[in-house]
């Protein structure tokens, strides 16, 4: 549907803005916006980090929460009084059907570790890009111990990863093995009631991989995204959709990946920083800082960082630092905040990522593309289980704030290859609408999400301007 | 060889000295005491519902009809009456020698072997007749009982004296046999009496005589051993009727199968064929924990035993039959291991010391268990009042005793330990076998686990085990878990070293029961090789003093002068195979060929050589030297090993083989070292001068036929040159460029002049070095190709080092220099890789585990001599925190510091751990100078003009200056805010940058940021990597193993973020 979308608004798209076009546009407002009522979950805020704790935690968190969700589902669907459910992993009992309860562990000697590059005679590797091999196998883990689970191929381990929680129900082998049956997920969360539709259609516009200071970055595609989206360019009738949008979220990625530029391995050495690198980091902010000033004197903009950005490496990235936006972030419509993000517009909640927690998972998962992993983390609640074991992650306290206790109305992932968007139920009838948001460098596209018929189209803006030499 | 003490077993705890020594010691064999009876009756043992523990059940023999084979493990003797019906004397004390063992379906077997009597030889005086046999016994006999000091239970202390006039000395060649009297004792420890009679001095026929004896200083089982024919290891038939049960009220064992049989009736299989098998034994592998007091290392008086676990395999199955953890106090269940609680200690160690009985091992293997594990348990279960403890042993009534022995050796250095004896069982340290195959810079289970498992192994700190002990049942089982899998361990070692096989081949290729291997230095291989093959040919071996004087010593092997530098052409490398061994089989140098001057006439010219050394040893014509014989009989035995090798697909008999031709190839090369061991069993001098002398001149007559041969006068291309030689190989430069040329060129020289020497001299082509970086004698990497089309790998000789007083970067440069210089040729790339790290460690940006030196604390600081900068630190350390400052026994890891100008070097050593809290800065120069210098210096020397340049100029100019967080003037310091950007001073208000720089901010920012995300990636990096190590994501990371290349990085990734941290956040306060 979204294809659709873009093709239609090819006609409108054809001309370059002049300057004082631009100018005078940036004043002038031709339709009035009303302000959406949205709330930013502090979900995942961290106040003050601190890098004195270790990694247990945030598992023995995460399976304190979902323990009892599948539980329940094993219950649900083997019968409560059939198989027993061990409460430890140590008290199963030879030779007898249960389910056991816990975090799965995915080992895979493809893996290649920090202590790898000790060892002797080793000789350095490039990293493959997806670790799955045949000699994968599975561990399952509680606070009282671990259990290696055999069972064949119909576990499906090759879309398992390592963190996620799972019930399984099997028998014990003699040799202290767990022969697994069948694994069970916590499954998806309930969806909270999206508000009933009332009036004109509203609009959440999701944009990522804006990729400023790219090789590879087609600024003028970009200029025409934002001048669409603050109601500046299309017909009549997208200037009159686009008064209905009441945000924008950029989902990651909007600066170029500074790591493989010779004058950033010369920062890293060094320490100085030349005049003509310090133009190269500072000035695709400049331009972005510009683009956002736009942006936001029309919209409300949510700023989410990704794996590009000058934000935090660890997992969950906090909020660009507003010393690197001077410009924008007076402007009080732009709102700096965490990857992943969360939010509720205007009734419907939106959850996301800029992607890295699906981009991670990829490479120990084998066959399954980025819309199947998308949909197994809301089947496993919980949006990162790579994380803190493959994806950096922060040392939390007793706490995980990736696992899922609902399900979102939409959720996004960042930077993807293609746009792609399907529903995934609850169970009760509730529905995830699923978003692939293609990095805006690959497919110069646009989400436009409808918060009232949870329709998601996509906006091109595919410029004559590269057709001009 | 085990020894009992039953008498006062329980009287005095205190362990005594016993020296076991490659010197001439190991005669002075203490006596075993006769059993008491009364002992022997204990009840036997409840199976306690563990079915799985017992071996199983043997069958019923009937000895009449049924014979009895098993493979025997050890043999030892004691002292007890005469069995009715056996030979041998039949009155007061005799010696029993016992024979453990097991059958092909795994039931233990005891033998006790009557009438064996302990001998040895004298010449007879002159004129010494038949009829002079009794009144010579009795006066021996005599002198002997009052040389007696010990009250010996015996009617006659000297039992017989008879002709021998079949004999010859093994020493020096002579025609004539000599007249030899055997006399026969009552017991071992008689033998050595009645030596120091003979040799001091008797009287006889009126005169005053005294004389060299034959055969008197040798083990009385390797004796019995050698007379029958029997190998370490090996398997001993009894045929039916030739044995008898022993009756249930007199055995004394717990073995399922125990019987007597008169020595003349074993048989023993020599293990070739079918009879090289392996029974399947039972490997015990254990290891205990014990809850020390904070700070102290845990002593048997004070500290609590916790937890033993233990590991049962049986040779030759894959996964374990018996797996269990012992727990003082209860603990959760551990998957596929069985949980043993108990209250109390008592129960425990009386339970596991059934557990041992009842499990039988035939071999008990550890990691450090004859230094910690066996004196502890004893101890404690001694302070503990738990008096059955000690009978472990096979012996119902035996107790284990602790002892001290000091083994010294020319191989192995001289090290004291403690010994266990238990009867009947083989005890293998694995840390001990490791220590004596293998040089390693540490020899700590984790490192060692590393290199050989390619596996990290969690260390807990002992201080933290008795926290995990007073926690919960989950955190006991924690603890349990890594017990366990420190029993695991050493048995994955035994297994991929193939420690069993080799050490049952050696047993068997060198003729000695396993547990000599381990207690023993070389020498007694080459005894009992001797002693054997001696008896073959009538031989006798005379005990001689040694007496070790300066002046006997001599020259060496030869090495010729190195032509230093950096070869780039293919360098050929002709070695001789075997070249001491092959020399004195060429020219048949053996005690019983070397020649006395005074004989030399008598001989016709040409029927005897003199070797380069001016000694003469007669023909191989005339006779066969008895080393000769044994060496050939080695080297072929080996040869046939390889070539079976080659052939054999099964890997549990490959292991075998394997485990053979290396035993093979060790005992051949020791028998020159034992005829040149001045204070050793039987010294000779002209030969081991002789073997060495041949060996200088070949080598040197080797570079001459090469020299000469390729020349481009006799048509070749250039003019070979050879470049180094040592001992027994030789370094040619054909000239040539290619290497299938110098291959080829290889081949043929080695070819040619083989031809030369004398057979079975060999020069063999091996490798060629390409390209070759010669330093220096004895010191030299190259790349090392066996065939043209690929390099095998980098060859490395006597350069930078497992010396552990090197800090690991050292290695590190060194390794990554030769891989440069020799694998990319590279030159250029190995300065510029040096200079980085030179400018790195400068600039503080090294890992500080890279910097790490580490030393063990043996003593108290107050007891070494000097002050050592690893005691002194270890004392400071415990004044700040005796919970974790090290003990006696640890290792001592330090980093060098910077310090006042007149600092004592030992005054600069500190803590690691304590640098990275306090910022305390490094002697950056110390380690450039005192570390890295010399080796880089000498790397380099070859290559460049000038190596001192690495070590100064434009990359040494920059040098991190850390701000001290105490001490000093910092104390007076007032801490002010500067401009991130230009240090300028902030005014209030400001909190990242002046007002001059708020145009950079975000660069700044940027910068910081970049150092906080690469020390995430660094700490999510490391931090995970131990949730793997440890094999758990729920629970914490608790090891603390210094050995562990991270362990530094993740503590100091830690502490940076947070300095970090504190930085960025400057800037969220100003927004």
């Amino acid at each position: 549907m979204g294809k659709r979308a873009a093709s239609d608004n090819k006609g409108g798209l054809l001309a370059l803005p002049t300057v004082a076009e631009l100018e005078d546009t940036l004043t002038v407002k031709k339709h009035q916006r009303h302000a959406a009522e949205a709330e930013v979950s502090k979900q995942f805020v961290i106040e003050k980090r601190t890098f004195d704790n270790q990694y247990a935690e945030i598992y023995s968190h995460r399976l304190k929460i979902l323990r009892p969700v599948v539980a329940q589902a094993a219950e649900r669907k083997w019968g409560k009084d059939k198989i027993p459910v061990c409460e430890k992993l140590l008290q199963i009992k030879d030779q007898q059907e249960c389910v056991v309860i816990g975090t799965l562990y995915k080992h895979m000697p493809l893996i290649r570790r920090v202590l790898d590059d000790f060892k002797e005679k080793s000789i350095p590797v490039p990293p493959p890009q997806n670790y799955t091999s045949d000699k994968d196998s599975l561990v399952l883990e509680d606070e009282s111990g671990r259990t290696t689970l055999v069972g064949g191929d119909h576990l499906g381990i090759s879309s398992l990863v390592t963190g996620i929680v799972v019930a399984v129900r099997g028998t014990s082998t003699t040799g202290g093995e767990f022969e697994a049956k069948e694994i069970l997920f916590p499954g998806v969360a309930d969806v909270p009631e999206p508000p009933s539709s009332k009036g004109e259609d509203k609009y959440v516009a999701i944009l990522s991989g804006a990729n400023v200071g790219g090789i590879d970055n087609d600024t003028l595609s970009l200029q025409l995204a934002i001048d669409f989206l603050s109601g500046q360019l299309g017909t009549e009738e997208q200037q009159r959709m686009m008064s209905n949008l009441q945000r924008v979220i950029v989902a990651g990625n909007s600066l170029s990946k500074l790591e493989d530029s010779t004058e950033f391995a010369a920062i890293q050495t060094n320490g100085k920083v030349s005049l003509r690198q310090q133009r190269h980091i500072v000035t695709p902010l400049r331009e972005l800082d510009g683009l956002f000033t736009q942006l936001s004197s029309s919209v409300e903009v949510d700023v989410m960082p990704g794996s590009g950005d000058p934000s935090n490496y660890t997992y969950p990235q906090q909020a660009l630092n507003g010393c690197l936006l001077p410009m924008s972030t007076s402007n009080k419509s732009l709102n700096l905040s965490t990857n992943p993000y969360s939010c509720v517009i205007n009734g419907v909640h939106f959850l996301g990522t800029s992607g890295q927690n699906v981009e991670n998972i990829q490479r120990y998962v084998a066959g399954d593309d980025a819309m199947d992993i998308a949909k197994n983390t809301l089947m496993w609640r919980h949006l990162a289980p790579t994380a803190p074991d493959q994806l950096a992650c922060y040392p939390f306290h007793s706490n995980d704030p990736f696992v899922m206790t609902s399900s979102p109305n939409v959720y996004f992932i960042g930077n993807a290859d293609k746009f792609e968007t399907t529903t995934v139920e609850d169970g009760r009838g509730g529905k995830v609408t699923v978003v692939m948001v293609p990095s805006f460098t690959k497919e110069k596209k646009i989400v436009l999400v409808n918060c009232n018929t949870m329709e998601v189209t996509t906006m091109s803006f595919q410029s004559s301007y590269k057709g001009l030499n | 060889m085990k020894r009992k003490e039953t008498q006062q077993r329980d009287a005095n705890p205190k362990p005594f000295k016993k020296k076991i020594e490659d010197e001439p010691d190991w005669d002075e064999e203490e006596d075993p005491s006769v059993y008491d009876a009364s002992d022997h009756m204990e009840p036997d043992l409840p199976v306690g519902g563990e079915s799985t523990w017992a071996r199983p059940a043997a069958p019923t023999l009937d000895p009449s009809k049924d014979g009895l084979c098993f493979q025997q493990m050890d043999i030892d003797y004691i002292l007890g009456e005469p069995l009715e019906g056996m030979p041998g004397n039949q009155k007061g004390t005799v010696p029993i020698l016992r024979t453990w063992g097991l059958t092909e379906n795994g039931n233990s077997v005891q033998c006790n072997i009557h009438g064996y009597t302990p001998y040895f030889y004298i010449p007879a005086p002159s004129g010494f007749s038949e009829n002079d046999c009794e009144p010579f016994r009795k006066m021996l006999n005599n002198r002997v009982a009052s040389s007696t000091r010990d009250s010996v239970k015996v009617s006659d202390y000297v039992l017989e004296v008879s002709i021998e006039n079949n004999f010859r000395s093994i020493m020096h060649y002579t025609q004539n046999r000599t007249v030899f009297l055997k006399i026969c004792v009552a017991i071992p420890k008689l033998v050595p009496t009645a030596r120091s009679v003979c040799e001091s001095d008797f009287t006889w026929n009126g005169r005053s005589l005294s004389c060299t004896t034959y055969e008197s200083n040798i083990l009385f089982p390797l004796r019995f051993m050698i007379d029958k024919g029997i190998v370490g290891a090996s398997w001993i038939n009894l045929k039916a009727g030739t044995y008898r049960m022993t009756p249930q009220d007199k055995r004394t064992t717990n073995c399922q199968i125990e019987v007597d049989a008169s020595f003349d009736m074993v048989e023993a299989h020599a293990p070739e064929g079918e009879w090289s098998k392996l029974a399947p034994f039972r490997i015990l592998s254990f290891d205990i924990e014990c809850a020390g007091r904070k700070g102290v290392f845990p002593e048997a008086e004070h500290d609590p035993v916790i937890q033993i676990a233990n590991v049962v395999t049986i040779q030759g199955e894959a996964t374990p039959s018996i797996k269990n953890v012992f727990n003082l106090r209860s603990c959760s269940d551990i998957v596929g291991a069985q949980v043993l609680a108990f209250e109390d200690e008592r129960e425990l160690l009386r339970k596991w010391r059934r557990f041992v009985v009842e499990v039988d091992p035939d071999i008990i293997i550890g990691y450090n268990i004859a230094n910690f594990d066996f004196p502890y348990l004893m101890n404690r279960a001694k302070h503990l009042k738990v008096d059955e403890f000690p009978k472990l042993g096979r012996v119902k009534s035996a107790k284990a005793r602790v002892r001290d022995t000091t083994f010294s050796s020319k191989a192995y250095g001289t090290r004291e330990s403690k010994e266990t004896s238990l009867d009947g069982r083989v005890q293998l340290d694995i840390l001990q076998a490791i220590q004596r195959d293998h040089k390693l810079s540490s020899y700590s289970l984790n490192s060692v686990s590393a290199k050989f498992l390619g596996e990290q192994k969690e260390d807990v700190h002992y201080s933290i085990i008795s926290d995990l002990y007073n926690g919960s049942d989950d955190d006991r089982r924690r603890l349990a878990v890594y017990c366990l899998k420190d029993a695991v361990l050493p048995l994955r070692l035994l297994d991929t070293l193939m420690i069993t096989y080799n050490y049952i081949e050696m047993a068997r290729v060198t003729g000695v029961p396993i547990s000599y291997l381990l207690a023993r230095g070389q020498q007694i291989k080459v005894v009992s090789q001797l002693y054997r093959k001696a008896k073959q040919m009538n031989l006798v071996i005379p005990v001689i003093k040694s007496a070790h004087h300066a002046e006997d010593s001599f020259a060496g092997a030869t090495v010729l002068e190195p032509q230093r530098g950096f070869h780039q052409e293919p360098i050929s490398s002709l070695d001789f195979s075997s070249l001491y061994p092959s020399i004195m089989m060429a020219h048949n140098l053996c005690y019983s060929t070397l020649l006395n001057k005074q004989d030399l006439s008598s001989l016709p010219p040409g029927s005897y050589v003199t070797t380069p050394t001016g000694d003469h040893f007669v023909k191989s014509e005339i006779r066969k030297g008895v080393l000769p014989i044994i060496l050939e009989e080695l080297l072929s035995a080996r040869k046939r090993a390889k070539d079976d090798l080659k052939n054999e697909n099964d890997p549990f008999k490959r292991a075998v083989l394997d485990g053979r031709q290396l035993a093979l190839k060790v005992s051949a090369n020791s028998v020159y070292g034992f005829t040149g061991a001045t204070v050793g069993k039987l010294p000779c001098l002209a030969v081991s001068a002789s073997v060495t002398g041949y060996g200088r001149d070949m080598l040197l007559l080797t570079r001459k036929y090469v020299e000469e041969r390729f020349t481009k006068l006799n048509g070749y291309s250039h003019d070979a040159n050879i470049v180094y030689g040592d001992t027994d190989s030789v370094m040619v430069k054909f000239g040539t460029n290619d290497i299938e040329e110098a291959i080829k060129l290889g081949k043929e020289a080695a070819n040619y002049i083989s031809e030369k020497f004398q057979k079975p001299i060999k020069l063999e082509f091996e490798k060629v070095y390409y390209p070759y970086l010669l330093i220096n004698k004895k010191r030299y990497a190259g790349l090392l190709w066996t065939r043209a089309e690929k390099y095998d790998k980098i060859d490395v000789k006597g350069i930078e080092t497992v010396r552990r007083d090197n800090c690991p970067v050292v290695k590190n440069v060194i390794n990554t220099c030769l891989q440069k210089i020799l694998i990319d040729r590279d030159v250029d790339g190995a300065i510029k890789y040096t200079k980085g790290v030179i400018s790195d460690l400068l600039q503080n940006k090294l890992d500080l585990s890279l910097l790490v030196i580490s030393k063990a604390l043996s003593k108290e600081g107050k007891e070494y001599a000097n002050k050592q900068a690893h005691a002194e630190l270890a004392e400071r350390m415990r004044k700040r925190d005796p919970h974790t400052a090290p003990a006696i026994g640890d290792r001592v890891p330090y980093v060098i510091i910077q310090a006042a100008k007149d600092a004592k070097a030992y005054e600069k050593a500190e803590d690691p751990l304590w640098v990275l809290d306090n910022n305390i800065p490094l002697d950056y120069q110390y380690y450039l100078d005192n570390q890295l210098r010399k080796p880089i210096e000498r790397l380099f020397a070859p290559i460049m003009g000038n190596p001192g340049q690495l070590l100064s100029g434009d990359h040494t100019r920059t040098v991190f200056k850390p701000t001290p967080k105490q001490g000093g003037i910092i104390a007076f310091a007032v801490k002010q805010l500067s401009c991130l950007g230009c240090k300028a001073p902030l005014k209030n208000g400001e909190t990242t940058v002046c007002r001059n720089c708020t145009d950079r901010e975000a660069e700044l920012y940027q910068n910081v940021l970049n150092n906080v995300s690469n020390l995430e990636k660094q700490f999510a990096k490391v931090w995970t990597q131990c949730q793997v190590c440890q094999g758990s994501l729920h629970q914490p990371v608790l090891c603390t193993s210094r050995d562990c290349p991270i362990f530094y990085m993740r503590k100091k990734v830690q502490k940076e973020l947070g300095d970090v941290q504190q930085s960025l956040e400057r800037f969220t306060i100003a927004w």
